[in-house]
């Protein structure tokens, strides 16, 4: 069978298909922030705050949070721009930078355990005219969403990754720094997970 | 048939092993998908942009690679000069010393030398020195801020 992701646009393209003729996305960008252009390094930030921004926050499930440390990711790149490779996609390696330092706090959490932390489930803003007849649509898009913040951090990954952001299975093993051929398995056990939190949601919240 | 939907349909055997409830599941992980699809990732709250670049400017300059290699080789030339220095002044200290004293004292006749000869070019063309003088310093320091900060060298015109 073939299943409609295995169809999905990709946003950058794959590290293993790529060339030293290809284009990467954001070279130009990335060569003269490297010069000192200040003005080429905003241009970066605006063209991936957005899923520097939605990995954070459904990673962390704080909007406070997810902007702090996409705001420190941004600014990790930029200070260790002189390392980065340019044979590479920008993209995948500022993501991969927004990953690591999720899953720091999200270890740091888990060592804290403090009483007080409850599961916190951010609004994820709806991009759609405010519309009547999409009443039923965003609600079913909002229970989506509130089943997907049940999962663990590893399933929540590699769903919005393939599914939101749009990356092909190569490129979130980059971003993951795992196999290719894992990432098939794990999309199919965090869907079945998340089939099995929306047919049954009163056992959803572990 | 890639290796993503060999990969699928194993995991799909593995998960049901009756043809019906299998392409039920599979119906199911379509369906799911359809709605997943259509989920986006928000923007970040309004001021992102500016906030990082704020905290871009306030960071030190970032060293690019080139730096790094170009003041590794400078110190390597400078260790290796000290080392052929102590070499030749027979490597030992009181040698190294004299060689420095030499050194020092020819400094010395090379500065009083300059002095005497600037001292005379300013008797004889002191106006047209500056100006050439000022050219050069300007040249310079505009070339050093393209250098350094291109972006900035197109204001200063």
């Amino acid at each position: 069978m073939r299943t409609l992701a295995l169809e999905a646009p990709s946003l950058s393209m794959s590290l293993l298909g790529m060339t030293a003729e290809t284009a990467l996305p954001y070279a130009d960008e990335v060569r003269r922030a490297r010069q000192g252009d200040s003005s080429a390094f905003a241009a970066l930030v605006r063209g991936l705050q957005r899923p520097v921004y939605g990995l954070c926050l459904r990673l962390l499930r704080s909007d406070a949070e997810a902007t702090e440390l996409a705001q420190e990711t941004f600014l990790r790149a930029y200070q260790h721009l002189g390392r980065f490779d340019e044979t590479r996609p920008f993209d995948l390696w500022v993501l991969t930078i927004a990953r690591n330092l999720c899953l720091d706090l999200l270890r740091r959490r888990q060592k804290v355990q403090t009483e007080d932390v409850e599961p916190h489930t951010p609004t994820l803003a709806s991009h759609e005219p405010n519309s009547e007849e999409l009443a039923m649509e965003r609600q079913q898009r909002r229970s989506l969403e509130e089943a997907m913040a049940t999962l663990s951090d590893d399933d929540r990954e590699v769903l919005a990754l393939y599914y939101v952001q749009k990356r092909t299975t190569k490129e979130i093993a980059v971003i993951m720094g795992v196999a290719p051929g894992t990432i098939m398995a794990r999309l199919f056990r965090a869907r079945e997970k998340l089939r099995t939190r929306m047919t049954q949601p009163e056992q959803g919240v572990a | 048939m890639s290796d993503d939907e060999r990969e699928l349909a194993r995991l799909l055997l593995e998960a049901a092993a009756d043809p019906g409830e299998r392409e039920a599941l599979a119906e199911a992980h379509r369906q799911l998908e359809k709605d997943l699809l259509r989920l986006a990732d928000p923007l970040p709250p309004p001021g992102f942009v500016a906030a990082v670049m704020e905290k871009v400017s306030a960071a030190p300059r970032p060293v690019s690679a080139v730096e790094v290699r170009s003041a590794v080789a400078i110190v390597a030339v400078a260790l290796a000069a000290s080392a052929v220095a102590f070499v030749r002044a027979g490597a030992s200290a009181e040698g190294l010393a004299l060689q420095l004293a030499r050194a020092l004292v020819s400094a010395r006749e090379v500065l009083v030398g300059g002095g005497s000869g600037l001292a005379a070019v300013w008797r004889t063309g002191g106006l047209p020195l500056s100006v050439v003088l000022a050219v050069v310093t300007m040249v310079t320091l505009v070339g050093l801020r393209r250098l350094v900060a291109p972006e900035n060298a197109k204001v200063v015109t």
